[in-house]
């Protein structure tokens, strides 16, 4: 069958319709595109004798037979008894003609869409709505459709004839995700995911990513190589104290390094006491952490009176968060070890998506899993080799949720130059930003409209606020949030608990925490169009 | 019952300042004053003469200002009179959020902010505490 969007054929249209029974003066035809009535399973219609042929009719039965497809024109529809009178005979063999290639077409195109379901939670209906009517609103008929389809899908395989083609494919943007939240951009059944992980979304929803067995080998295999890299073997205990959870730090370190061989100690963030007392007892050679966390770690130690650079620690793994050379000699100083940047996101599987060898000078992304590419920041247009752009990846053995020109809206350079380290991948320079509003606070991504989101579910909440990134060590994150008459009070309880809540609701999106300022109305900055949110004071101590 | 007059301020230098500067041009007199702070704001509540004038000019001063029912009562200035008030209170289970003091000559003014304010005062009443009526006192 084939789905209409109506319930009932229109009057003057051609349809097509299978004989059913047949008596002398009628016959009746199902019409199981169209729905019917309420209480049928389909629309059924009758020909009347006086329609069957132009000609005199002396045994119906010499013009129809039983499952028989005919094109029929519609005369007369009554909806609300389900009444459809048919005519044969107005019908001309030229009229038939085209509306039974039609058909087929629209049979034919869904079986495409009976495809498409098959991996998917949607039913046909669903596919319909979505797809095929949309597609239908486009090209008048299905026929017109499959042939563009036809046609044009075989123009992209022509022009894509090496890596370079790749431009003539659409970008994958964030927003992407948002659209398709949780798993619509899964390329595979939910039975064939073994993990899922997420990261913060622009709005209240996260971003996540599905993965398969092999993603997982293979992201296990990135973070493998990520680990050696920097000249870390077997023989080396791993502090692993990236968070693990849904976060992908502290599961892709822990895979990785396991792979090599160390051994982990899965400590994940916090609790710097209990690092210090393990880093102590278990005698960890690697701490693999966020930059500024590295550096807490130290002060903490300091405090307690611990000497650090007397421990077997020898290396540093800091990344989620951008950080300068400055303050990498400032770890490996007070740290007495050598510090890494590494590189990844939780779209392109996580942490490993690049990491830097021993010369530290770049780091190398593991170019047999992306396709790099580095994009002019307004028109997404690759730049040439050695200039400074947003990164893209294109994902070549990501089954869970493969991403084509994934846009990061990192700024980085590209190089394709030998590094002394014999590693022949090319290189990406330390980010140096971000081509939207993306912060990073103590390693989590913050997008200003996610804190704007929490705020105006929170009554009272008038819509002036100011975001505040400071960094004492690790960072802060301070929202000031306009008083209004409705929300003030005498009591300081009252307005305590209200900067509570409102300190919960960023936590519970956010998943970092942020301090609540509250100001009286009117003093915070009121610009012209968009105000100015966000102030990051970060910039000079980074 | 007393109206009582709460403006929210930011804990930082100078707020103070201007704002009794505010009351002063308009020549409006506190009678008594409290401040409740945290780090980063604070709560001023003031008794004043005109109450309405009060609100209407700190408003027009864009300040966030509300009024809220109060009692003062009149103790007198000797060890364990303020037991006898709030004993009174917590028998009849009357719960007190908060309470500031002023002198006016001699006497000492108790001013409290109470939830269940009708009941406090029956209270007192009964017990012949005095209660301060008159906003100018």
């Amino acid at each position: 069958m084939v789905r209409s969007r109506t319930k009932f054929p229109k009057e003057g249209e051609f349809i097509v319709g299978k004989v059913n029974d047949i008596h002398d003066q009628y016959v009746y035809v199902d019409l199981i595109d169209y729905e019917g009535l309420d209480t049928e399973e389909f629309a059924r219609g009758m020909i009347h004798v006086s329609e069957i042929s132009s000609r005199w009719v002396k045994n119906i039965r010499q013009h129809v037979r039983i499952g028989q497809r005919v094109v029929l024109r519609v005369v007369r529809v009554d909806p609300t008894k389900g009444h459809i009178d048919l005519s044969l005979r107005r019908v001309n063999s030229a009229q038939r003609e085209v509306r039974m290639k039609e058909w087929k077409y629209a049979l034919k195109f869904e079986n495409l869409l009976q495809f498409l379901t098959e991996d998917t939670d949607l039913t046909l209906d669903d596919a319909y709505k979505l797809i095929g009517f949309p597609i239908l609103d486009q090209f008048n008929t299905y026929q017109e459709a499959i042939e563009e389809l036809k046609e044009s899908g075989k123009n992209i395989l022509n022009d894509i004839k090496n890596v370079s083609d790749i431009t003539k494919l659409p970008l994958t943007y964030k927003t992407d995700l948002r659209d398709h939240y949780p798993f619509g951009l899964n390329a595979v059944p939910m039975d064939n995911i073994i993990r899922i992980h997420a990261s913060s979304g622009t709005t209240g929803k996260p971003t996540v990513v599905s993965y398969t067995k092999k993603d997982i080998d293979d992201w296990t295999e990135l973070m493998a190589r990520t680990v050696v890299a920097p000249g870390i073997s077997h023989k080396d205990i791993i502090q692993n104290a990236y968070g693990y959870g849904l976060f992908t730090g502290g599961l892709g370190f822990h895979y990785g390094a396991e792979k090599v061989g160390c051994s982990v100690i899965p400590i994940s963030g916090g609790n710097t006491e209990r690092q210090l007392m393990i880093m102590q007892d278990f005698g960890s050679t690697v701490l693999t952490c966020t930059p500024s966390y590295a550096l807490f770690i130290a002060e903490y130690a300091k405090k307690q009176g611990i000497d650090v650079t007397k421990l077997p620690l020898k290396k540093a793994i800091c990344g989620a968060e951008p950080w300068s050379d400055n303050l990498r000699k400032t770890i490996e100083e007070e740290l007495n070890l050598d510090a890494y940047d590494i590189y990844g996101l939780s779209e392109i599987y996580g942490p490993g998506v690049s990491v830097e060898c021993q010369e530290k000078n770049g780091m190398h992304i593991w170019e047999d899993f992306f396709i790099v590419e580095i994009l002019d920041k307004k028109t997404y247009e690759p730049v040439g080799e050695g200039e400074e752009g947003v990164l893209a990846f294109t994902t070549l053995e990501k089954e869970g949720m493969p991403l084509i020109r994934y846009i990061t809206y990192d700024i980085s350079k590209f190089t394709k130059e030998k590094c002394a380290c014999g590693r022949t991948c090319g290189r990406m320079e330390k980010v140096t930003g971000r081509a939207d509003d993306m912060i990073i606070v103590r390693g989590i991504n913050v997008f200003p409209s996610q804190i704007e989101a929490a705020l105006m579910q929170i009554p009272g909440v008038a819509g002036y606020y100011q975001i505040i990134i400071d960094r004492d060590i690790i960072d802060s994150l301070l929202v000031e949030v306009e008083l209004t008459a409705d929300t003030f009070s005498d009591e300081m309880k009252v307005l305590e608990k209200f900067k509570n809540d409102i300190e919960l609701k960023l936590y519970n999106i956010l998943q970092v925490r942020a301090t609540v300022e509250l100001v009286p109305p009117g003093t915070l900055p009121r610009t012209e169009g968009k105000a100015k949110h966000v102030i990051d004071k970060r910039t000079k101590n980074i | 019952m007393l109206k009582q007059i709460s403006v929210f301020l930011p804990n930082q230098p100078g707020i103070l300042a201007k704002f009794t500067k505010v009351l002063m041009d308009e020549k409006i007199n506190m009678r008594a004053i409290s401040v409740a702070e945290t780090a980063d704001y604070g709560i001023l509540r003031i008794l004043v003469d005109k109450v309405d004038e009060c609100v209407k000019i700190l408003k027009d001063n864009n300040y966030l200002v509300s009024t809220t029912d109060v009692i003062a009562v009149d103790i007198p200035d000797k060890p364990g009179a303020l037991y006898e008030i709030t004993k009174l209170l917590g028998d009849n289970h009357i719960n007190i959020e908060y309470l500031y003091s002023t002198l006016v000559k001699e006497e000492a003014i108790i001013v409290l902010r109470i939830d269940n304010i009708n009941k406090a005062i029956e209270v007192l009443r009964s017990k012949g505490v005095k209660l301060i009526e008159k906003q100018q006192f």
